[in-house]
């Protein structure tokens, strides 16, 4: 293939959606091409400073307009009646699920209560627990002895997680690793049940809302505690990531 | 969709490139989306969600704060032409043009000045981080669309970025 050829390749192998004969075409030619080679870095470049641009975050009065209004739409076959008809009734059900669904949560109670920007946080979790999945990124200090595990992170992150054993309760402490999630430089803690991974993700935050979310399969739970807030995800049934949050608030 | 709300601002802030219509774009994005749940059919509600955001930007408040219609444009012929045109000088790694824009307000503005069709095709793939698969269907326009708008974006941001103050210039100029 000739450069002009080549160089339609560079964006889509930049944006990782080239196939692996095409991409490993062009890492051959690319080695052997300064030209192709320089215009591979330009785009490397480039992307590093556009992903250095803003990300607009809606700010807080938009978000709380948005919730006003949502529960304002709502609000009409939510609202109690006297003598509602049946219909009314069915509706006010359904309602409520697609309110439920819609909000992206797997019960609808309670959202309203601080559960603010949870989602993006469980985005950014869940990304980082499967991204954990991966061979060779699970765990960077591997030990089943917590006066390990919590030293590792010394020097590591500016705050001391809290690490605790609950090999009694039949979750096996295996490690820990540093992540970056939601913007935060989290201490993950690694605990094993059966063959099920739950990573606890650990980062200083004074009152972050409980939540509860499943996505694709993975259940995570969040809460905050002495000064941390928790996120603990795992494709675990959620009777017994439930007991694992019990027990390590507990401990 | 409330996992979605700062993408979908981000988005309308992204076209639009005003705070407050941005607020108003994503508040009936989602009051629509809410309504509309019913119709998502399973699969990520991200692209789905973005795409109603698109929508409602577009139908309703496809104007700039000045009240000027913006329309879907073309990117006129100055992109810069190929990536293997742009040859550097010997004394000008592409490191050094485009460190230049590692101030982040110079990098949005250059973006911010790309024509609103390839302004969003850039900020879903890199501040979104969307497939092109996904791209494709927030901004409904086939894939191959997606790279050949992708390409020029990227070309004309770098041609941008190894001359700023032509790039200035050409601000003015719109």
């Amino acid at each position: 293939m000739t450069c002009d050829e080549m160089e339609a390749l560079l964006g889509p192998a930049l944006d990782g959606e080239l196939d692996a004969a095409h991409l490993a075409e062009l890492d051959r030619h690319v080695a052997g091409c300064p030209a192709c080679t320089a215009a591979r870095e330009r785009l490397d470049a480039l992307r590093r400073s556009v992903r250095g641009a803003s990300y607009h975050r809606l700010p807080a009065q938009g978000r709380a307009a948005i919730m006003a209004q949502l529960a304002t739409a709502a609000g009409p076959d939510l609202r109690p009646s006297s003598s509602p008809p049946r219909r009314t009734l069915q509706r006010r059900g359904a309602l409520a699920a697609s309110l439920a669904l819609a909000l992206g949560l797997s019960s609808g109670a309670g959202f309203l209560a601080g559960r603010r920007s949870g989602g993006d946080a469980m985005e950014s979790v869940l990304a980082a627990h499967v991204r954990g999945l991966q061979p060779g990124h699970a765990i960077d200090v591997v030990s089943a002895d917590g006066h390990t595990v919590k030293p590792w992170f010394d020097g590591k992150v500016d705050f001391s997680p809290p690490v605790k054993d609950l090999g009694d309760a039949g979750f096996a402490l295996i490690g820990g690793r540093l992540d970056y999630v939601d913007r935060h430089v989290a201490a993950v803690i690694v605990y094993r049940r059966r063959q099920h991974q739950i990573d606890l993700f650990v980062w200083p935050e004074a009152s972050a809302g409980a939540a509860t979310a499943t996505i694709d399969g993975y259940h995570s739970r969040s809460w905050s505690q002495d000064g941390f807030s928790f996120w603990a995800v795992s494709d675990l049934n959620e009777s017994e990531l439930d007991e694992f949050v019990r027990r390590w608030r507990a401990a | 969709m409330l996992p979605h709300l700062d993408a979908g601002y981000n988005l309308a802030r992204w076209l639009c490139r005003d705070s407050d219509l941005a607020q108003d774009i994503v508040q009936e994005a989602t009051l629509r989306a809410f309504r509309f749940f019913a119709s998502h059919r399973g699969g990520d509600a991200r692209p789905w969600y973005l795409r109603i955001v698109r929508n409602t930007f577009i139908s309703g408040h496809a104007r700039d704060g000045s009240g000027t219609v913006i329309l879907m444009s073309v990117l006129e012929g100055e992109d810069g032409g190929s990536l293997l045109e742009q040859v550097a000088s010997p004394d000008d790694d592409p490191e050094t043009a485009l460190a230049r824009l590692q101030d982040r307000g110079m990098m949005d503005r250059l973006i911010e000045r790309l024509p609103v069709d390839y302004r969003e095709v850039i900020v879903l793939r890199e501040l979104e981080e969307l497939s092109y698969k996904e791209i494709a269907e927030v901004a409904q326009i086939p894939i191959g669309t997606v790279m050949s708008r992708l390409a020029r974006a990227r070309r004309q941001l770098i041609a941008w970025a190894r001359e700023p103050q032509a790039a200035v210039e050409a601000r003015r100029d719109l």
